[in-house]
């Protein structure tokens, strides 16, 4: 499992003032200000990116074009208000108009050797490894062959591990409809899995 | 900000997509802070979405920074060679020497009487007047005209920028009309610079301005209508200067061998390009 990085406990008051004296001074046209809050969002920012055009050299595109445009709204951005969410609507806009432009779309993979164990437990035994790794796959597949916009609210919400917020924006949507599209994404996940893997 | 959707009520699937989650290679996450602090370095213009999509382009080249062609607001208009300098810094040209500034052409006072040809190259601040051949002893370019309207009804040459400016006065006639800016038909500029790119200027920028491309002869140019605007070139010896046009009239600007042309007057695009193709 991925540590957590610092940009992903917004919750903690001392880490959202740090954003704010960053984007105080990043205002005024301090770089290096801007470049330390970039450092913290580029990791959501740039997965955010890859999940909607599953390219990484697009998604590299998309995330840092999507940053020099943040910069330039910076003067539009509401004092107090999250960044993140607002980070990640202009990144989902980015990525979304690039995707237009044309090209490829990849597949979502699974990470080799990812059965990893989850901290605390024993080893697992290597037929449940090769038994959870089988189901993850069943499950990917199962994911990626949803129409795009429900890919795309499980992602948020499951992969990216997304506020309610932060879906909204990253989706284009109202927050109040965000619950909604995520709970007929996953009707409609358990309608394509098989039935004994329904869960 | 609390998430309200996780934890508790999770169920089975839900629990097996975070873990899918957990276990999905995503490439590894490249060093976007560095690349986006030296891009901001190198092009620290506003940037306007819409704007730029016609000239995204040359955009690549804009990031060698010295410019360029900026666009700006009408504010900017009739200042202090000091305020143009101090525009340039808030345009975010800090990292570009401004050096000298031309003797640019003012502002005409809205609603001035139509003015006389000999009175234009005063008020614009045009330079000397003088003829064609004297202009050519000038100037470090060959002047050039447009074969379409013949010889220019009065001729004004001056020093500044470096390399020297010609400016070609036609007086109003019927195919001409007389331009509610400068009072003339047409006014056409020369001086030695080269532009690479327009680089709009995206917070002041009035909505009433618009920049094409355009195609002069199969050379690229802008054609810029609408309201007035600042421009910056790079001069001959490689130093920026900036430039005003007049207002509200519409002006084609465009380059060929190593001279920037410019067209200013009451003509719709097309007309101005067609006499812009005619210059030889």
């Amino acid at each position: 499992m991925e540590s957590k990085s610092e940009s992903e406990t917004v919750a903690e008051p001392g880490v959202r003032l740090a954003d704010d004296a960053l984007i105080d001074h990043a205002r005024q046209g301090d770089a290096g200000a801007y470049a330390a809050l970039v450092e913290r969002y580029q990791d959501v920012a740039f997965r955010t990116a890859y999940i909607m055009l599953r390219d990484a050299a697009e998604a590299e595109d998309a995330t840092q074009e999507a940053f020099i445009k943040a910069f330039y709204a910076l003067p539009r951005f509401r004092p107090g208000a999250a960044f993140r969410p607002w980070l990640l609507e202009i990144v989902a806009n980015q990525a979304r108009n690039q995707r237009r432009a044309g090209g490829r779309r990849g597949a979502l993979a699974l990470r080799a050797g990812a059965a990893e164990r989850t901290s605390g437990d024993a080893a697992p035994s290597p037929e449940a490894s090769a038994l959870a790794e089988e189901r993850r796959q069943s499950l990917l597949k199962a994911v990626s062959n949803l129409r795009e916009d429900d890919q795309l609210v499980l992602a948020c919400r499951y992969f990216l591990d997304l506020s309610e917020a932060e879906m909204a924006a990253a989706l284009g949507c109202a927050r109040g409809t965000v619950k909604s599209r995520l709970s007929r994404a996953l009707d409609r996940l358990r309608q394509v899995l098989p039935e004994h893997d329904r869960g | 900000m609390a998430d309200t959707m996780a934890g508790l009520g999770q169920s089975e699937l839900e629990r097996r997509l975070n873990d899918l989650g957990q276990h999905l290679a995503y490439p590894p996450t490249p060093d976007i802070a560095s690349a986006v602090r030296l891009r901001l370095a190198e092009q620290p213009v506003p940037v306007r979405r819409s704007f730029w999509a016609p000239l995204l382009p040359y955009r690549r080249q804009l990031a060698y920074a010295l410019l360029a062609l900026i666009v700006a607001a009408a504010a900017f208009l009739a200042v202090s060679p000091e305020a143009r300098t101090a525009i340039a810094e808030r345009l975010g040209l800090r990292g570009v020497q401004i050096t000298q500034l031309p003797a640019v052409p003012t502002v005409l006072p809205v609603g001035s009487p139509s003015p006389t040809a000999a009175s234009v190259g005063a008020r614009l601040n045009l330079g000397q007047r003088t003829t064609l051949d004297q202009a050519a002893t000038r100037v470090t370019f060959t002047i050039v005209q447009p074969a379409a309207l013949g010889a220019p009804d009065t001729v004004y040459v001056s020093d500044t920028p470096p390399g020297g400016q010609v400016a070609l006065v036609y007086a109003p006639r019927a195919d001409l009309p007389a331009a509610s800016t400068t009072g003339v038909g047409l006014l056409l500029t020369e001086f030695q610079g080269n532009f690479r790119t327009v680089s709009p200027f995206g917070k002041g920028l009035p909505p009433g301005t618009n920049v094409q491309d355009v195609s002069v002869n199969g050379v690229h140019g802008y054609w810029i209508d609408g309201d007035p605007h600042v421009f910056f070139f790079q001069d001959a010896r490689g130093q920026v200067q900036t430039e005003t046009t007049r207002l509200a009239a519409n002006v084609l600007l465009w380059e060929r061998a190593g001279v920037t042309l410019r067209i200013e007057s009451a003509l719709t695009r097309d007309e101005a390009v067609a006499i812009g193709a005619s210059v030889r």
